[in-house]
């Protein structure tokens, strides 16, 4: 019987609890064991389209120096499971503090104490780990950051926890963005009248200028601002787009080692700490629109060159090295192309903007979407 | 416009009227370089007659000074000198310019002879006095004493009221300044603080003070040798400007300029000559007569003299104060837990000779209120104390870009680490490049700053073996803490999960506590072995101090310790030999280790040695059940892992120590080798605390570093190929044991003697680059200039290390994996 994660997550729990303390009792040392989330654990296959967990595990035994780390794991899931039992949801930042509430009201429990908001959350990434689930399930919310959409078409029908349903249609929020949530599962996707495809823009400014120049009112197109790296909120909602509305996505973003293999690679099959949740956090379908190495010679685009002593430029471009080598994304033969990429950077240690399309005609404010409108016409991406 | 006539000063007025330049720029400062011209004149004076300095110190006040807020003070300094003349006391204490060391570029205190005039300049024009002095030399049978002032005007010396009196002493000098000033005895600037740092740079010295209201100070001697300051080497033709090129072609008369060139100047001889003929001097220059060339000719010639290569300036005019002495003297600062000391070989910085000496120590004193502010920083430039402009200083530039953290101590980013710890640096050299005249900064070139940062590096890796064995102790503590506070929580927050009857939860605390009950006795005898590890390298420090005989007697004990044991001296020669191969430890390496034991001695050993001292002995114990289960990320497991595979070699290793005194076999020392290498890597990985990812990436850089640099030095010269195998060769004959056949030995046999014969500073670079590679983007190390003067002849056996550094590191690597491996399986 298949069971809602709610129910699932709870079962699961007592189920670990009861054989850690059937351990206890026969005086063997209980093992915990979790899904080692590392590159070195990452495997992919282009047809499943994102990062799936190898078969490592991380054991912990119990003994002198985990006792600490096993009776805090222990501790958090019990408020944990308290919040899913009454559907309160919390940040990592609030889950610290409730836990400092419990041991300022148990003072026994004071030597599980945690001195920083990093030895809680590490707690809860342990919890995740061992249960296979994404912290969302437990209840526990990031911060909606990105994902910005805009839309003439897209109606979305939210069920909130009480049940009830809320229908946002986003063509009369005029210029303001509708935000996606953590949690996609609650999300449903309609489209008034067929929508062409969607384009994933990394600025989001840049976003915010093209749905103010008209890119909404031209295109039958959803557009969504992703700012940076993109969070759980983003990748969700892109994966929910491309499931249920079936369109095409399109990542917009600067032509540098960072966006391609932090951003993009994120967005399009997850990321080697969340292995455990990228089947539903990651967008496979999501295609590279620019700005490619041949779009500089094409629009004469402004590019420079990376700065040596820029260290996060030049700890981009090192990454990408490694990446190249380990990477299995980006080893994989049908991700050649976006694997080219990176050694064209690597090897011009060049970068360019994806803001120098404004370059080409600079009278002209809807320059860059007609050439963005022109890319995807003619296939020009990767 | 009406023109005015131009007139000359003498340099007596230039400096009175520039006394800020030399060090009299405030009241305290006054007091303070007062006291230490004539303390440093003292001292260098007993030096040049191999006399054992005894020093007594007088500051009082008198009354108020003529100054606006300033005390008249009396500074008083007597030494056992040799004493002087009583025609040359005019000359030292009242003529600028005037002195016995200017320009011989000897590692003397006092240069140029600027600094007593400049205090009698003082005395004299705050209190109209001048200096009052009493000398008396050994053929003298009375003392005379005399007031001495500077006549400003001529740039002479005036003595006044000369008398012969009676003195007790033999010989000596005793100076009497009356000057206006503030006296601060406390703080970086304070006269304290100038008194106890020359003590410890000058172990020789017997040092009585009584500082205003204080009590009689004795600082007892704790070395009997007097310094031998090594004679000054003639100039390189590649440190001189034109102007005193030419100036010092006039100190050679009639020869002809070929024999100026080869006698007048260091690194100059026939071969030489030939160069410059080739790069298009004519012959005929050089046999003319020197001192007939006319300007042209010396401006030819010197401009072409600097495009020839030359050898770079000999370090032999460098003198250092030794490890030795140097850790006895730094227990004068205060009662100290521990310390470390590193004397390294001298080397060329910008064409200078130069020699770093450092000394780290944590106080015991300072524990509790200071932990929290920087750590004391004493420099010294030939010796001599440097208490003011610190931030703009090559010594505090060289600390600040050390990461201390590496060795546990609390450091802001790029700055002074901070705790109860005293980190003194000494520079030594005949040209120390000062950014003032009154020699209160370095200048902070590249070349000099990367030399005293090695030299940091390495104390700050001999520091951290206490350190470390300290946190450990400190760790195990807070386990079995855990165990008492952690056990029953956990079966609580269990019970409250599952609801669980009160009988399961009698049962499970029991179960628990059986369980925990184990790791708390495995954890309690890892603590007393902990306690105990710490205890011998506190003794083990006493006895390079002499503090405690050394137990020739008891060969029993922890092995690796042996041979720092035996006796002070021997002890010292070990750790100069980890530190940078020292001329002691390379002779050693000659005379005691003849034949296959050689290897251990000089670089070997050294390697050796250090692992040994690195590793506090608790740490041999078997690893703790911790390494059985903690995960497989955890990178202290691994290295706990690591030390489990090595853990039969590194008995052997101990055993092998013994053979300091002559039964040392090849096998052993290589196996101690082999130890050394790895646990540099251990303790890298150790440090990290990022897991079995980074920590691989870790080791397989520095694999990888090896391996380049064998590759790239097998094209090399000869020299350097050495230097790669020394690293390589040792673990080659690990990976192989006993049975290997005869080649092999006979290999090592040839070999590795010659890694003894090389200068063991170059054993430390390439442990030091890839550490520093390992870690954060690092500077240049400069050995490589030092390898090319001492590498020479290491031709033989050179093919055959090649070839075993070029198995040596997947090898190796090979091996880690299979420890990696073996602590997975568990």
């Amino acid at each position: 019987m298949a069971l809602s994660k709610d129910e699932e997550i709870p079962k699961l729990s007592k189920e670990l609890c009861n054989k850690l303390l059937k351990d206890l009792e026969n005086a063997r040392r209980p093992i915990l064991e979790a899904t080692k989330c590392s590159l070195d654990n990452s495997k992919y296959d282009f047809k499943v389209g994102f990062l799936t967990p190898g078969s490592k595990k991380v054991r912990t035994e119990l003994n002198v120096s985990s006792v600490q780390k096993m009776s805090r794991a222990i501790f958090m899931l019990e408020i944990l499971l308290r919040n899913i039992e009454t559907g309160a949801v919390n940040t990592k930042r609030e889950l610290y503090y409730i836990s400092k509430g419990e041991i300022k009201h148990n003072p026994h429990l004071r030597p599980l104490d945690f001195a920083s908001q990093d030895e809680s959350d590490s707690i809860i990434d342990f919890i995740c780990e061992i249960l296979e689930c994404y912290r969302e399930e437990l209840n526990c919310y990031a911060n909606d950051r990105g994902g910005q959409t805009y839309s003439q078409q897209l109606v979305v029908t939210e069920t909130l926890t009480d049940g009830e349903k809320a229908v946002v249609d986003l063509s009369t929020l005029g210029t303001s963005p509708f935000q996606p949530k953590n949690r996609p599962q609650s999300l449903r996707l309609k489209a008034k009248k067929k929508i062409d495809y969607c384009l994933v823009v990394e600025s989001e400014g840049t976003a915010n200028t093209l749905v103010a120049n008209g890119f909404c009112k031209r295109n039958n197109a959803i557009l969504m601002g992703a700012q940076g790296v993109p969070s759980n909120a983003v990748r969700g909602w892109c994966r929910l787009i491309s499931d249920e509305l079936k369109v095409p996505i399109y990542f917009f973003g600067d032509l540098d080692a960072y966006t391609m293999q932090n951003i993009f690679r994120t967005l399009k099959a997850g990321s080697a700490a969340s292995l455990i949740r990228n089947s539903d956090f990651s967008a496979p379908e999501v295609r590279f629109l620019g700005v490619l190495p041949e779009d500089i010679k094409k629009y004469e685009l402004n590019d420079y060159p990376v700065k040596e002593n820029d260290i996060q430029e030049v700890r981009a471009l090192k990454k990408a090295d490694d990446a190249l080598k380990n990477d299995p994304f980006f080893r994989d033969k049908r991700n050649k192309d976006l694997s080219e990429i990176l050694k064209w950077l690597l090897k011009f240690k060049r970068r360019c903007e994806q803001q120098a399309y404004f370059t080409v005609n600079p009278r002209d404010p809807i320059m860059p979407e007609k050439i963005l409108v022109e890319k995807i016409k003619k296939g020009d991406y990767v | 416009m009406a023109t005015r006539a131009i007139t000359s000063s003498s340099t007596a007025e230039y400096f009175a009227k520039n006394l800020q330049q030399v060090g009299f720029s405030s009241q305290t400062k006054a007091i303070l370089t007062t006291l230490k011209e004539s303390v440093d004149n003292s001292l260098d004076a007993c030096e040049e007659d191999s006399i054992l300095p005894e020093i007594r110190v007088t500051v009082e006040k008198v009354g108020a000074g003529g100054l606006k807020n300033s005390d008249q003070i009396k500074v008083i300094v007597e030494d056992n000198g040799p004493g002087l003349e009583a025609e040359d006391l005019v000359k030292v204490f009242g003529e600028y310019l005037a002195s016995s060391k200017f320009g011989r570029g000897r590692c003397s205190r006092g240069q140029q002879g600027i600094g007593i005039s400049a205090a009698t300049t003082w005395a004299q024009m705050t209190s109209a006095k001048g200096v009052k002095v009493i000398s008396k030399t050994k053929k003298m049978r009375m003392a005379i004493t005399a007031t001495v002032e500077v006549d400003i005007k001529h740039n002479k010396g005036v003595m006044k009221n000369k008398q012969t009196i009676k003195w007790d002493k033999p010989h000596g000098v005793s100076v009497e300044f009356l000057v206006d000033g503030r006296a601060q005895v406390g703080g970086e600037g304070g006269l304290q603080t100038y008194l106890t740092g020359t003590t410890l740079v000058n172990p020789h010295l017997t040092l009585h003070y009584k500082l205003l209201d204080q009590e009689w100070v004795t600082i007892e001697r704790v070395s009997k040798e007097v310094p031998e300051i090594p004679e000054a080497t003639s100039p390189h033709p590649h440190t001189m400007k034109l102007g005193e090129f030419i100036a010092h072609s006039h100190l050679f008369g009639r020869v002809s300029v070929g024999e100026w060139m080869k006698k007048g100047f260091s690194r100059v001889h026939e071969g030489t000559l030939k160069e410059l003929v080739k790069a298009g001097v004519k012959k005929s220059v050089l046999s003319a007569s020197v001192d007939k060339l006319p300007e042209t000719g010396f401006k030819d010639l010197y401009q072409t003299i600097q495009k020839v290569q030359l050898m770079a300036p000999s370090t032999k005019s460098v003198l250092t104060i030794g490890e030795e002495a140097l850790s006895k003297s730094i227990l004068r600062l205060g009662a100290v837990d521990f310390f470390s000391v590193v004397t390294r070989k001298p080397t060329i910085c910008d064409f200078k000779p130069v020699s770093v000496e450092v000394a780290v120590a944590r106080l015991q004193q300072r524990k509790v209120e200071e932990s929290e502010s920087s750590v004391s920083v004493l420099r010294f430039a030939n010796r001599v104390p440097l208490q003011f402009d610190k931030s703009a200083c090559a010594i505090v530039k060289a600390i600040e870009s050390v990461n201390w953290r590496t060795y546990g101590l609390v450091q802001p980013k790029d700055s002074i680490p901070l705790g109860p710890y005293v980190i003194a640096v000494s520079l030594v050299s005949p040209f120390i490049k000062f950014k003032n005249a009154s020699k209160e900064t370095v200048d902070a070139s590249d070349e000099l700053v990367d030399e005293l940062r090695l030299a940091l590096i390495q104390a700050g890796q001999k520091l951290s073996r206490h350190i470390k064995a300290e946190n450990r102790a400190n760790d195990l503590e807070e386990k079995l803490r855990h165990i008492e506070q952690f056990g029953p929580i956990l079966v609580d927050g269990l019970c409250r999960i599952l609801e669980a009857p009160a009988a399961r939860k009698k049962k499970a605390e029991d179960g628990l506590m059986k369980l925990l009950g184990r790791d708390s006795r495995a954890a309690e005898k890892q603590l007393a072995e902990a306690v105990e590890g710490k205890q011998v390298l506190a003794a083990k420090q006493n006895q390079i101090l002499g503090l405690i005989p050394g137990p020739e007697s008891e060969p029993g004990e922890e092995g690796g310790e042996t041979a720092e044991k035996s006796s002070p001296k021997q002890a010292e020669g070990v750790e100069a030999a980890t530190s940078d191969g020292d001329a002691k430890s390379e002779k050693k390496g000659k005379v005691k280790g003849k034949g296959k034991g050689k290897a251990a001695k000089g670089t070997n050993a050294a390697k050796a040695e250090k692992a040994d001292e690195l590793l506090p002995p608790d740490e041999k114990a078997k690893p703790d059940d911790a390494s059985k289960s903690e995960e497989k990320t955890d990178s202290r497991n691994k290295t706990k892992a690591d030390e489990g595979a090595n853990k039969g070699g590194k008995t052997k290793a101990g055993k092998g120590a013994h053979g300091a005194s002559g039964t040392k076999t090849d096998k052993k020392a290589n196996k101690r080798n082999k130890k050394a290498v790895e646990e540099e890597v251990n303790e890298n990985s150790a440090d990290s605390s990022e897991g079995l990812e980074s920590e691989k990436a870790q080791q397989e850089n520095i694999e990888t570093v090896k391996f380049v640099k064998s590759k790239d030095k097998k094209k090399a010269k000869k020299g350097k190929t050495t230097n790669v195998a020394e690293e390589a060769a040792p673990t080659k004959v690990e990976e192989d044991p006993a049975p290997k056949t005869k080649e092999s030995k006979k290999t090592k046999g040839e070999a590795l003697p010659n890694i003894a014969d090389e200068s063991s500073s170059e054993t430390e670079t390439p442990k030091d680059k890839a550490i520093e590679k390992g870690k954060t983007k690092e500077s240049k190390m400069k050995e490589p200039k030092a390898a090319k003067e001492l590498n020479e002849g290491a031709a033989k056996g050179k093919k055959t290390k090649a070839r075993i550094t070029k198995e040596k590191a997947p090898k190796e690597k090979s091996k880690k994996k299979a420890a990696i491996g073996k602590s997975k399986g568990k």
